[in-house]
C-alpha cells in the first residue's frame, strides 16, 4: 500500500451503493442498519486508510458484522417485520426476504442482482464458496417458495 | 430472467443509499462493535461479566445452562449446522461450538495485515492452527488441546495444520482419515489426519492438511461420545480464502448455527461478540 492517502470518494462510488444495497438486504430492509453499518465501515476504512490492504473485503467484512451486531441487538429475527411504505420499492420482497437468514439475503443479492461471483462473494462474506452456494441454493428455493413460484432449475 | 422472485429481487437496485453517508462516516467511527479482536483478555473479561451481571435472572436463566455446562446433547431434537472457517459440521443444538480461529493467531504468523498465513515451524508443538471446537459442555474460549478433560466432557477440535509434522519418517500420514485413538500433540484421544484440495485455478491446486481430534473425559456418556463421531461423520472442509488469514476482522466467540432446515450461517454471521455472552475462560490447564 502507498503512503498516499487513498481516495474514499472513488471508493464509495465504485461500491458505497452496491455495499449498502447488500447489508439493506442482509437486514431485511433496514434502512437504519444499513445506514449505520456502512457509514461506521466507511469511518473504520477512512480511520485506518493504509493500515488496510484490501479496503473493499474491510469495507463488507466490517459493515456485515456491525449490520449483525446491530440486528442481534435489536432481536430481530426473521419474522419481524419492520413497516415500510407502500410505495417503497421492497414492498413486497422485504417479507420474504426476512423469511431468509441474514447470509442467504446478502448472497442472493450479490450473487444475482450484483452479478459478483460466488468465489468474490466468499471473499467479500468472510466464508468459503460452498457455504455461499448452500446461501444461495437455499435462499433462492425459499425465495421462490415464498413468492409462489416453483423453484429454478438452477 | 422470468422467475418472479428474481424479478422481485431486483427492486433492491431501485434503493439508494440515504444522502452523506459518506460525509457522516468522515466524522469518525462511532459504533462500539469492534471490527477485530482489539480487547486484552481481561478487559473483555471485565466486560462480558459487566454486561451480565446487568442482563439480570432473565437473562441469567437464558444463559444459565450453556454456562453451566449442563447442557444435554443425548437424543437432542434438534441439530445445528455451521460452515466455520470452511470447515463444516452438524452437531447437536445443545452443544457448543467455538470458533478458536484467533488463536491461531498466537501460533502463527502472518507478515502483514490481509496476507496469507505462514506457519511457523514448530506449530505441531500446538497440534495445529486451532480451527474450532466443539463441545458437550460450555468450555469457554481456550482451546481444549493439550488440557485434560474433566468428567463427562466430550470435545471435537479441528486444526488447519503445516502439514509436515503429520507425516512420518517414511512419508506417510501419521494419523489415518478415520478418527483413530492414539497419543498425540493434544494428549490421548482420537485422531484423524485429513487434507482437502484447494484448487488454485489453472488446474493447480494445493493439499491442505488438516487434524481432528477427539476427547473424552473418564465419565463421559456413551451418548456423548457417539455424538462427537456422528458429528465427525458430518465434517467437511473446504479450505477456501479466509482460513488462511489471520483474524484480522474477527473475534473469538461461541458460534450460532441454524437449524437444519433452514441454513448454516458462517463467519459473518456466526461472528458472536464475547462481550454479548456471558462466558467464563477454563483456568489451568487449557492452552491456546
Amino acid at each position: 500500500v502507498s503512503d498516499e492517502e487513498r481516495d474514499f470518494d472513488a471508493i464509495w462510488r465504485d461500491i458505497g451503493p452496491t455495499l449498502w444495497r447488500a447489508v439493506l438486504a442482509y437486514s431485511g430492509g433496514r434502512r437504519d442498519v444499513a445506514d449505520d453499518a456502512v457509514a461506521e465501515a466507511f469511518a473504520r476504512a477512512i480511520e485506518r486508510d493504509r493500515q488496510i490492504r484490501e479496503p473493499r473485503a474491510y469495507l463488507y467484512r466490517v459493515a456485515f458484522r456491525i449490520a449483525a451486531a446491530e440486528l442481534r441487538r435489536d432481536g430481530a429475527a426473521p419474522e419481524r417485520d419492520v413497516p415500510l411504505e407502500d410505495e417503497h420499492p421492497l414492498a413486497d420482497l422485504a417479507p420474504a426476504l426476512r423469511r431468509l437468514s441474514p447470509s442467504q439475503r446478502a448472497a442472493v443479492y450479490l450473487h444475482y442482482v450484483a452479478d459478483l461471483p460466488v468465489r468474490e462473494l466468499a471473499s467479500l462474506m468472510g466464508t468459503s464458496s460452498a457455504a455461499v452456494r448452500v446461501h444461495l441454493m437455499r435462499g433462492r428455493r425459499r425465495l421462490a417458495e415464498l413468492l409462489g413460484e416453483d423453484q429454478p432449475d438452477e | 430472467m422470468s422467475e418472479r422472485w428474481r424479478r422481485e429481487l431486483r427492486r433492491l437496485e431501485e434503493a439508494t443509499p440515504t444522502e452523506g453517508l459518506l460525509e457522516r462516516a468522515r466524522l469518525g467511527p462511532t459504533s462500539t462493535v469492534p471490527d477485530r479482536r482489539t480487547a486484552s483478555p481481561a478487559v473483555v473479561v471485565i466486560v462480558a461479566f459487566s454486561l451480565f451481571a446487568a442482563a439480570g435472572a432473565l437473562t441469567w436463566n437464558a444463559f444459565g445452562p450453556r454456562i453451566g455446562g449442563t447442557t444435554d446433547g443425548v437424543g437432542s431434537a434438534s441439530r445445528m449446522s455451521a460452515t466455520l472457517h470452511g470447515v463444516s459440521l452438524e452437531y447437536p443444538a445443545s452443544w457448543t461450538l467455538v470458533d478458536l480461529w484467533p488463536l491461531a493467531g498466537d501460533i502463527a504468523s502472518w507478515p502483514e495485515p490481509g496476507s496469507v498465513i505462514d506457519v511457523p515451524k514448530d506449530t505441531p508443538e500446538h497440534g495445529g492452527l486451532p480451527v474450532l471446537q466443539l463441545s458437550n459442555r460450555d468450555l469457554g474460549l481456550g482451546s481444549a488441546c493439550g488440557a485434560e478433560l474433566n468428567g463427562g466432557e466430550a470435545v471435537l477440535y479441528v486444526a488447519a495444520s503445516g502439514g509436515p509434522y503429520l507425516i512420518d519418517a517414511e512419508g506417510h500420514p501419521r494419523w489415518p482419515a478415520t478418527l483413530t485413538r492414539a497419543d498425540g500433540p493434544c494428549g490421548p484421544g482420537w485422531y484423524a489426519y485429513r487434507e482437502s484440495w484447494l484448487d488454485t485455478g489453472n488446474g493447480s491446486g494445493e493439499a491442505r492438511p488438516y487434524l481432528v481430534y477427539a476427547g473424552f473425559g473418564p465419565d463421559v456418556p456413551d451418548a456423548d461420545r457417539d455424538e462427537v463421531f456422528a458429528a465427525f461423520s458430518t465434517l467437511s472442509f473446504s479450505p477456501e480464502n479466509d482460513f488462511l488469514y489471520p483474524p484480522a476482522e474477527s473475534s473469538p466467540g461461541y458460534v450460532q448455527g441454524t437449524l437444519e432446515d433452514q441454513t448454516s450461517d458462517t463467519y459473518v454471521f456466526s461472528d458472536v461478540r464475547i462481550e454479548e455472552y456471558p462466558y467464563r475462560e477454563r483456568s489451568g490447564d487449557i492452552r491456546g
